[in-house]
């Protein structure tokens, strides 16, 4: 018997082909192929994050939902006869300057007019219609940079 | 076997002249910053992971919170006073429990020292600083208490022990509404198939029927229900811990219900199941509050003849 040989086991081959040419890997070649890992892995970790910050904007959302609830039933029950307070709101042509909740101090709110969720009056969306009181939620300044509205509800008397 | 067999067997051993195997320093090297980074990866993994259950457990418990809280609304909102009836029927029992949270939470070296009462029991309250009234245009939210420490300002009601109070009411059918909601309902913090601390909601359907109450769970690992009552007959309106429209004295033109209720329900939120905790721990928790105006006295006349004038 002959001394066998490879033909016709290609990948098998080729390793053993090119034994020759091998030399294992390079410190190099290590330290870049860590470096490629790393960024990977940390690629990955960087996601988490994003997951729950979701998770708490769905809890900042809930919270806002309760707060501006809380401010319309507020000004509802305290307004007088001529709904002085109401008739402000509804007449602001821009949201006041945010007030910081006390119950949670990441959060602010404001009285408007108009809306900042539907900035565009269009006839027959009730959302984007002007001259209807709102309380308008965000994010504290003091918290976050971020003055986008996170929640708005208009009410009426 | 000569030289050359034996470096085709051992391709690593291979070419210590300039290629081929590592130094024992190289190797040493690249543990040390394998290590490292492992180390860091799984340092921020379990940060991660720690901050994935911490929030989890908050929104769990918020949720939870939430829903009893909209559950509570949802009842006090249908309530209202039905003058065909020979009485009214809304009992709110104010109980403290000795503690709270057991942290210093307004930082000033007392725990726990508030009611939630919606008064300033502890005195801290500054009128630069904590006064908070939104304006629009000339008109102010809560106006009648510019000036004065009132629930929704700073430093009122930011340390409080526990409350675990109930309320029962009675919503009448509406005889201009045939077929309308009729039934006794009530909240409380008691126990559940073993379970304490949970908050209960005891619902009689049409009430002289001969059905039976129906009993449920609204939320688990409740530690506090504060309820609060708005006091339309008062001379000046506010907060009030009690409320109960079938033995109190209502001069006319009182109303029997009060004009808005405060919801607070507040939940543990830790990762040790409570009963584990210790006497001193901290104790984690997370609160959904609200007010809810009862419709039908906010729009009575009465309460246009009693508050509105005064606003």
């Amino acid at each position: 018997m002959g001394r066998p040989t490879n033909a016709g086991f290609g990948f098998h081959s080729s390793f053993i082909l090119h034994r020759s040419s091998l030399r294992g890997f390079s410190f190099l070649e290590i330290l870049i192929s860590l470096v490629i890992l790393l960024a990977g892995i940390l690629a990955i970790l960087i996601y988490f994050p994003n997951i729950l910050r979701a998770n708490d904007r769905a809890i900042v959302l809930s919270e806002a939902a309760l707060l501006a609830q809380r401010k319309a039933e507020e000004v509802r029950r305290d307004d007088n006869l001529a709904r002085t307070l109401i008739g402000s709101i509804r007449n602001l042509t821009a949201p006041t300057s945010p007030m910081v909740f006390v119950e949670n101090p990441n959060l602010a709110y404001r009285f408007s007019g108009v809306s900042l969720l539907h900035p565009v009056e269009t006839p027959g969306d009730p959302a984007s219609q002007r001259g209807v009181a709102r309380i308008i939620i965000q994010y504290a300044p003091g918290f976050r940079s971020d003055d986008r509205p996170l929640y708005e509800l208009r009410f009426d008397e | 076997m000569s030289n050359d067999d034996r470096r085709r067997e051992r391709p690593h051993a291979v070419g210590r002249q300039g290629r081929g195997a590592w130094t024992l320093v190289e190797l040493l090297v690249v543990l040390a910053v394998t290590s490292v980074f492992l180390l860091g990866v799984l340092t921020a993994f379990v940060q991660i992971l720690r901050a994935s259950d911490r929030s989890e457990r908050m929104s769990q418990a918020y949720q939870n919170a939430r829903a009893a809280v909209e559950a509570i609304s949802l009842v006090v909102k249908a309530a209202r006073i039905e003058p065909t009836q020979p009485y009214q029927y809304f009992q709110g029992v104010n109980t403290a429990t000795p503690s709270g949270d057991r942290i210093d939470n307004d930082r000033d070296s007392r725990v726990d020292e508030e009611q939630p009462n919606g008064l300033d029991d502890d005195g801290d309250w500054d009128a630069t600083r904590d006064d908070h009234h939104l304006q629009a245009g000339t008109a102010s939210e809560r106006r009648q208490f510019v000036g004065r420490a009132d629930l929704g300002d700073g430093h009122v009601d930011e340390d409080n022990v526990f409350h675990r109070d109930q309320l029962s009411l009675a919503i009448f059918p509406d005889p201009a509404i045939p077929g309308s909601r009729s039934e006794i309902t009530s909240f409380s913090i008691g126990s559940w198939e073993s379970e304490n601390n949970v908050l209960l909601q005891r619902t009689l359907r049409n009430p002289g029927s001969g059905a039976a109450p129906e009993l449920g769970p609204l939320a688990y690992n409740v530690l506090s229900l504060v309820l609060l009552y708005w006091d339309p007959n008062k001379a000046e309106p506010y907060w009030v811990e009690e409320w109960d429209a079938m033995h109190g004295t209502f001069p006319s033109p009182g109303l029997q219900l009060p004009a808005a209720v405060y919801i607070s329900v507040t939940v543990y939120s830790g990762h040790v199941p409570l009963e584990q905790l210790g006497p001193a721990e901290p104790i984690e928790t997370v609160t959904a509050s609200t007010v809810v105006d009862i419709e039908s006295v906010i729009h009575d006349p009465r309460y246009d003849l009693l508050v509105r004038p005064h606003l």
